[in-house]
């Protein structure tokens, strides 16, 4: 047999898509760190995020000035006093068990804290409440729904990274592996076409994929209580340009690699700075202003933004289209430049 | 007149400053079977790679069939097994599904890789991983996966380098049934014996140019060499003292 076509051609690709599922499920290493590990990294954060507790924050005062300070800001339930002094100050301000120091000035209190912070600003708000006793007291009411929570800020973003993720290590990595062990120039040498050969590692990233996202959205809707408030289709959508703008950046990431370390670092140097810029984990709006353009254009970013406002906004598709648009540009480029580079041996 | 089973045309391969294969002419008649022998960094495996379709030449042509690998790869493929040196086949897959999975490559099913299993003899490792098998068995599962598509024409590079005397005596009787049923057989190898055992013809292969070639007596007389070792150990003594 020359060629390989019709029936014995989609045989060939659905084995070839099976053995690459069948390895990766067959590892526990990989299952863990793809199934178990984003979930538990959710649970964590949102553990730290969504406690139950409301808001105390803790100020450190002079021994000294310690009744003197406590007459004018009684300990209440956002406040809470701590005597403290010298190093221990900062020790305990280092280790982050307290929000700020507050001075005794020239019969003045002085609150001493960083208030470009988040943490910060809310010190300063919340000592200027403790202290003007005569204003009348703010009623507290639950909110009405659990949107605008951090677990719905949280997710989406989980959500994008895994497919990241999933497509680095699953398709880029993966292909990179299939190089290092000389299968790819095995499968080469053979009749069944190169595309295919491509194809059966996208085929197989597309079972997994699902499994790995259903599983981290459903425990973010059982535990944390998260819902995608526009259209599941829209919602989908985004994942799939998601997964498209990723699988092309890891197929051109996988296009030339022939050392291990390189694989890693390739990888590496891929997944790690979005992750950290593209707003999973807190707003990217928060880095400098000059950096807006760049971090904003990032397909990570891009992926995130999208399915936050679909799932917590409930943004439409007209409103989400750009973004789609961007996700399938980054795709298509680094998939056609990674086709014409890429190296089977 | 028949095509040769394979052909390389003045070929020559480079990388950077360093040529690998520097005008190569080689051809092996249709059931030929023919060791390519010489020291490290000789030029074997790009020249094999060539052959097998992997790299292309800077230079020259490589022809399969008398079919030019440029113009006419697809055809190619499915008359070439190729048993790469060093590939490490699946772990995680058993025996049975990696054969399988390499037969599909070839548009055959399950009782071509029952035939494989039973031919190089892991029919009771069927549904042990690949990952799990001894070097031997490895190297016989990857011949097997060579052999999937019943070509008329393989190419083995070191395929018993890192096995046990047992298994290389396994490895032998299976490329001589293969010899026997008119495969062409190219084989890159280190071993003198492998070569004297399988192969109607010895080239010699030294600093990416052919040295000489012929059948082993031949090649003894010429060289004055009392065996193929003492041959292979002047040309490897040549390049230390270069």
């Amino acid at each position: 047999m020359n060629r390989l076509r019709g029936t014995a051609r989609v045989r060939a690709l659905f084995l070839l898509s099976r053995a690459h599922v069948l390895e990766f499920v067959r590892e526990p290493g990989v299952v863990f760190w793809a199934f178990g590990f984003p979930i538990l990294l959710s649970w964590a954060l949102g553990l730290a995020f969504l406690s139950p507790h409301p808001v105390r924050a803790v100020f450190l005062v002079e021994p000294s000035d310690s009744a003197a300070v406590r007459a004018r800001l009684p300990d209440s339930a956002l406040v809470s006093l701590r005597a403290a002094k010298g190093t221990e100050v900062l020790r305990l301000l280092r280790r982050g068990e307290a929000s700020g120091q507050i001075l005794l000035k020239d019969g003045s209190l002085v609150l001493r804290a960083d208030t470009t912070s988040q943490e910060g600003a809310t010190a300063r708000i919340l000592v200027e409440r403790a202290t003007l006793a005569a204003a009348p007291p703010v009623r507290l009411e639950p909110p009405a729904a659990t949107a605008g929570g951090y677990a719905d800020f949280l997710f989406p973003g989980m959500l994008a990274l895994g497919l990241l993720n999933g497509c680095a290590w699953g398709i880029g990595f993966g292909l990179m592996d299939l190089r290092l062990r000389k299968l790819l120039r095995l499968f080469a040498a053979t009749p069944l076409p190169r595309l295919d050969i491509l194809l059966s590692v996208a085929f197989a990233r597309a079972v997994t994929l699902p499994v790995e996202s259903l599983l981290l959205w459903g425990f973010g809707a059982l535990v944390f209580g998260v819902s995608i408030h526009g259209s599941v289709a829209t919602f989908l959508l985004c994942a799939a340009s998601s997964v498209a703008a990723f699988a092309g950046i890891a197929f051109l990431a996988a296009s030339r690699a022939e050392q291990s370390q390189a694989a890693y670092g390739i990888i590496n140097a891929l997944t790690i700075p979005m992750t950290i810029c593209s707003g999973v984990f807190f707003a990217w709006t928060r880095f400098p202003h000059w950096l807006h353009p760049v971090v904003g254009a990032l397909p990570l970013t891009l992926a995130v933004d999208a399915l936050r406002a679909v799932s917590s906004e409930g943004a439409g598709l007209v409103q989400v289209l750009p973004r789609i648009a961007g996700l399938w540009a980054w795709g298509l480029v680094c998939g056609a430049l990674g086709l014409r580079w890429f190296r089977w041996r | 007149m028949t095509a040769p089973a394979l052909q390389a045309r003045g070929v020559v391969k480079r990388y950077g400053p360093l040529v690998a294969v520097a005008g190569v002419d080689l051809s092996i008649a249709p059931g030929e079977s023919v060791a390519l022998l010489g020291p490290n960094g000789a030029g074997k495996t790009t020249l094999v790679e060539m052959l097998e379709g992997l790299v292309s030449p800077d230079e020259g042509a490589v022809l399969v069939d008398g079919l030019d690998w440029r113009t006419e790869a697809s055809s190619i493929r499915g008359r070439l097994g190729t048993c790469l040196q060093d590939a490490k086949l699946p772990e995680r897959l058993k025996v049975r599904e990696t054969l399988e999975l390499f037969c599909s490559f070839h548009g055959k099913g399950k009782e071509r890789s029952d035939e494989l299993l039973a031919l190089v003899e892991l029919d009771s490792h069927r549904d042990h991983l690949c990952g799990k098998l001894s070097g031997g068995q490895r190297q016989r599962l990857a011949l097997a996966c060579a052999i999937a598509g019943a070509p008329r024409i393989l190419v083995l590079d070191e395929p018993t380098t890192g096995v046990d005397p047992a298994a290389r005596r396994q490895i032998w009787e299976i490329l001589g049934h293969l010899r026997t049923a008119g495969t062409t057989l190219l084989l890159t190898t280190h071993f003198m014996d492998e070569a004297v055992v399988l192969c109607d013809r010895v080239v010699l292969l030294e600093a990416g140019r052919i040295l000489d070639e012929g059948t082993v007596p031949e090649l003894l007389e010429r060289g004055g060499a009392a065996s193929l070792d003492d041959l292979f150990l002047r040309l490897a003594g040549r390049r230390i003292a270069e």
